[in-house]
């Protein structure tokens, strides 16, 4: 969820996607290699995002993930579904 | 999700390209983030959980396993040819039996809409029968809305060209057209056969007109005899053509039966019944019950019409007739019974390779202790031997197809299956090919897969045990089955049936066929009699309405069959008479009855005055099963031949020497005294040979099974014993150093086998008895218990299994000590 979420501002590489879960989560979330690319495979088998290769910035030949409609479909239907568990967790943990 | 399938079809097709890709993308990655932060982790394990992704690491370690299977089975050809004989032994036995029973009763015959056909038979509350009268077919025919046409089929003895008693086939005109049949040579039956006036015409079967005609084409548009009238041959039909029951070597317009039988009634005659089987077409788009509800209202008008000569309450029952064998009650007992049979066959064959396997397994358990301690899943260690199971399932499975090629065709040939519907590898015998293939590969390799991954002496020892019980049980019932058809076979051949046969003669003129009534049949028999009395080298001469060896049969409720006779049948067949006198000429109201049947009836008083039936007791003469053969439970009533049973009466001549001599001039007598008829001749002999026809055939038969079986325990029990020595070659060495004698190892080796064998012995006696109080009609009086078959199979089994056992033993006892304490 969180590489389709990042996805959405613009096509991104491997590294990138980790670098900007990394930096925007204030340093809080690594994202493993070893959780990334199987992600990304599974994101490339379903539909979700389309990959094609170019060149980072720092001159390197890089695999390029861009989000295709689906994948913004398959976002929403996480991001409503993870926001529904996270406030029932919520409600429980202010509650009890 | 059509979409995800592609893509995951894509990647599997371009797997190396995307593997590839996704290598040179994590070396970037790996760069990008330098020697700072985290490790990378191993690069290969991180790509293949990434590929895990695509979703098609299950084929690869298919292919894996496939591979390592492969290996293995090249490795040890011994066990990997046996493994497969065994296979193919007992899957190729299934699949021929199976692709008997898919040509006889699934394929479509080869005819046109074979699935719009339909056999109609009559049925009232008392009974069923499968004929009719020519007049009843001809009023359902033309009155039938449901059916498009109609078949009668009425069978004849003819004399074609001098060749006496030929079967031939008497049929409408459209017959062949209906059924869509080309001739392979001249023309089939047209309309124009079945008009009043027209030419007589013949059909012959193919196989005839090569056999009696050398193949001459120049016979089509000659005249043949047929009863000695002239007929011309129209055209040959090929053998191919397989329609329904019953295989004629000619066939005749049935509007000609009054020619051809010259003073014949049938097409006329209400009372002929019998006469006609009845097959049809039905309308497009018209299912069977809709025509039997038809048919059922028709019975019904006719009934009301002529009382007289239908049945009150009949209706008639009309079943698919779209394949050559249609299932009834009858043949699906005997059909489950051949089904169980031969399943043995592949029970015996798994066991058996379970056994070989199962040792092979635990040969191989430091393999799979060492895969577990370096991280492999039971569950992957399964699908190992799995495959290896399911590769040895396979190849024995294609090998088992050329068995069943052989089997089938040598069943087809043994019990002369019509050429049209000859057994071939269909779509249905392929898939079941794949499912014994499957089902034998789990059921052999159950037991090692246990083994493997839970390893139990104990329970290695109990698993092994119950395959070799299991084993020898199947294997026993079998050989004991066989041993019980094959006796009853001999038994019929020397116990004395309780009346002679070995010189005497059948004369059947047929005299009902040919119009013949009571008192000018009589008449004819009286002729005949005395001229044969007259004749050299006949010892005495019987009428009688049951053929001895013969189809026909008039029983009471109580299961006695009715004779009616001449006073000197006791004489010509030599069944003593035991008490009272024999039938006087002209006497009524009077009766024989046979010893059983006196002895079952007044088991204490004296038969004689009593009464049976409305028949007045005077005689008891020794049974004499003459159509029931070896049924000891059948008994016979004799009473004096009336006039109007003449027609349908045969003689029984009994001959001084050899009866073949004496065949021609009895056939010349019988000819000569009627006219335009066409006797048959029989020896008795060569009709006790037809009828054992059958229970002889299914005698082979289930002795080809019961030999496989066999050849199936030698190769497992044999195998079994050579691998327990080969584990205890040190112990045994040992034991005969220090001073064991020879025969204390064997028994100590056969110890572990007795419990199991023993079992299996007793298991396979108990089925066997089992399957033959269903057979018992074919065991002609040989008891189900019978101590021959049952020691006879199971001393076979025991010599045959120790003759297996024995080189491997003998190997054992031959170890030098020395060489076997150095041995590891």
């Amino acid at each position: 969820m969180l590489a389709l979420r990042v996805l959405q501002s613009g096509p991104l590489h491997g590294y990138a996607i980790a670098q900007r879960i990394h930096a925007l989560s204030s340093d809080q979330l690594q994202v493993e290699e070893g959780s990334l690319y199987p992600a990304l495979q599974r994101i490339l088998v379903k539909g979700w995002a389309k990959a094609e290769w170019g060149t980072s910035e720092t001159n390197r030949r890089v695999r390029f993930y861009r989000l295709t409609p689906a994948g913004k479909k398959q976002l929403e239907t996480e991001m409503g579904e993870y926001q529904r568990v996270n406030a029932a967790i919520l409600t429980v943990l202010r509650t009890a | 999700m059509i979409g995800e399938l592609w893509r995951r079809l894509w990647y599997a097709l371009n797997r190396s390209r995307f593997e590839r890709e996704l290598r040179d993308e994590m070396a970037a990655h790996r760069a990008m983030k330098g020697e700072s932060g985290p490790r990378f982790g191993n690069e290969l394990r991180l790509r293949e959980e990434a590929a895990d992704q695509w979703g098609w690491t299950w084929l690869e370690r298919l292919q894996q396993d496939v591979r390592f299977g492969a290996r293995l089975l090249r490795r040890s050809p011994a066990f990997a040819g046996t493994a497969i004989a065994v296979l193919a032994l007992g899957i190729g036995m299934n699949l021929a039996a199976f692709q008997v029973f898919d040509a006889v009763a699934l394929s479509p015959l080869p005819v046109r809409s074979p699935e719009q056909l339909v056999h109609i038979t009559s049925r009232t509350r008392h009974g069923h029968s499968t004929s009719f009268s020519y007049p009843e077919f001809a009023f359902y025919r033309a009155n039938a809305r449901s059916l498009s046409s109609a078949f009668a089929l009425v069978y004849g003895s003819i004399d074609l060209d001098g060749a006496a008693a030929t079967d031939a086939e008497f049929v409408n005109a459209a017959y062949f057209t209906d059924l869509g049949v080309a001739p392979l040579l001249g023309r089939v039956f047209d309309p124009g056969d079945e008009r009043p006036g027209a030419d007589p015409v013949v059909l012959l079967d193919e196989a005839v007109w090569r056999k009696r005609f050398g193949a001459d084409a120049a016979i089509v548009g000659r005249a043949i005899g047929v009863n000695g009238h002239p007929f011309t041959v129209v055209g040959i039909v090929p053998t191919a053509f397989t329609a329904f029951q019953g295989r004629p070597a000619a066939w005749i317009p049935v509007t000609q039966h009054g020619t051809a039988f010259s003073r014949g009634t049938l097409l006329a005659e209400w009372s002929s019944k019998g006469a006609v089987r009845f097959y049809a077409r039905l309308r497009d788009g018209v299912s069977a019950g809709a025509a039997q509800a038809e048919l059922g209202a028709l019975a019904a008008a006719l009934h009301r019409e002529r009382p007289a000569d239908t049945q009150d309450g009949e209706w008639l029952d009309v079943r698919g007739a779209g394949t050559y064998l249609s299932l009834d009650e009858a043949n699906t007992v005997a059909l489950a019974l051949v089904s169980a049979l031969v399943l043995l066959v592949l029970v015996t064959a798994c066991m058996n390779l379970g056994v070989l396997v199962l040792a092979r397994t635990i040969g191989r358990h430091r393999e799979f202790g060492l895969r577990l301690s370096v991280g492999a899943s039971r569950a992957r260690i399964l699908r190992q031997l799995f495959t290896e199971h399911l590769m040895l399932g396979l190849l024995g499975g294609a090998a088992g197809c050329a068995v069943a090629a052989i089997a089938a065709r040598a069943f087809a040939v043994t019990t002369a299956l019509p050429a049209g519907i000859a057994p071939h590898l269909t779509w249905r015998s392929s898939v079941v090919a794949a499912v014994l293939a499957v089902a034998s590969s789990l059921l052999f390799g159950l037991t090692p897969a246990l083994q493997a991954v839970r390893p139990s002496v104990s329970r290695r020892l109990r698993l092994r045990s119950v395959l070799v019980t299991v084993q020898v049980a199947a294997a026993g019932v079998l050989l004991i089955v066989s041993g019980l058809l094959v006796r009853g076979v001999l038994h019929v051949a020397r116990v004395p049936l309780g009346f002679e046969y070995m010189q005497t003669l059948v004369a059947d003129p047929d005299l009902s066929a040919h119009g013949t009534k009571g008192a000018e049949a009589e008449a004819y028999w009286r002729r005949v009699e005395a001229r044969l009395r007259q004749a050299p080298d006949i010892v005495d001469v019987a009428l009688t309405t049951l053929p001895p060896f013969g189809n026909r049969m008039a029983i009471d409720a109580e299961r006695t069959l009715y004779y009616g006779v001449t006073p000197s049948y006791f004489n010509t067949l030599r069944i003593p008479l035991l008490r009272g006198r024999l039938f006087q000429d002209g006497e009524k109201g009077v009766a024989i009855v046979s010893d059983a049947l006196a002895k079952r009836k007044w088991p204490d008083a004296d038969p004689l005055g009593q009464k049976y039936g409305d028949d007045i007791v005077v005689g008891v003469a020794g049974s004499a099963h003459t159509v029931r053969v070896g049924e000891q439970a059948s008994s016979e009533c004799y009473h004096l031949i009336t006039a109007d049973e003449m027609p349908m009466a045969v003689m029984v001549v009994r001959t001084a020497g050899p009866p073949t001599r004496v065949a021609a001039t009895v056939a010349a007598i019988v000819k000569a005294e009627g006219v335009g008829l066409a006797p048959a001749i029989i020896p008795l002999s060569d009709a006790l040979q037809d009828k054992l026809d059958e229970p002889r055939q299914a005698a082979l038969v289930v002795s080809a099974l019961g030999a496989t079986a066999l050849a199936l325990a030698v190769i497992g029990l044999g195998g079994l014993v050579a691998y327990t020595v080969s584990q205890r070659t040190r112990e045994i060495g040992i034991r005969i150093a220090l001073g064991a004698r020879p025969a204390d190892v064997v028994a100590d080796i056969a110890r572990q086998f007795r419990a199991p064998i023993l079992w299996g012995a007793i298991g396979g006696s108990v089925l066997a008895a089992g399957a033959g109080t269903i057979l018992s009609n074919e065991l002609f009086g040989v008891s189900q218990f019978d101590p021959v078959a049952h020691g006879g199979a199971l001393l076979l089994f025991a010599i045959v299994a120790a003759a297996a056992a024995a080189p491997s033993l003998r190997r054992a006892l031959r170890v030098d000590p020395m060489k076997a304490l150095r041995h590891e």
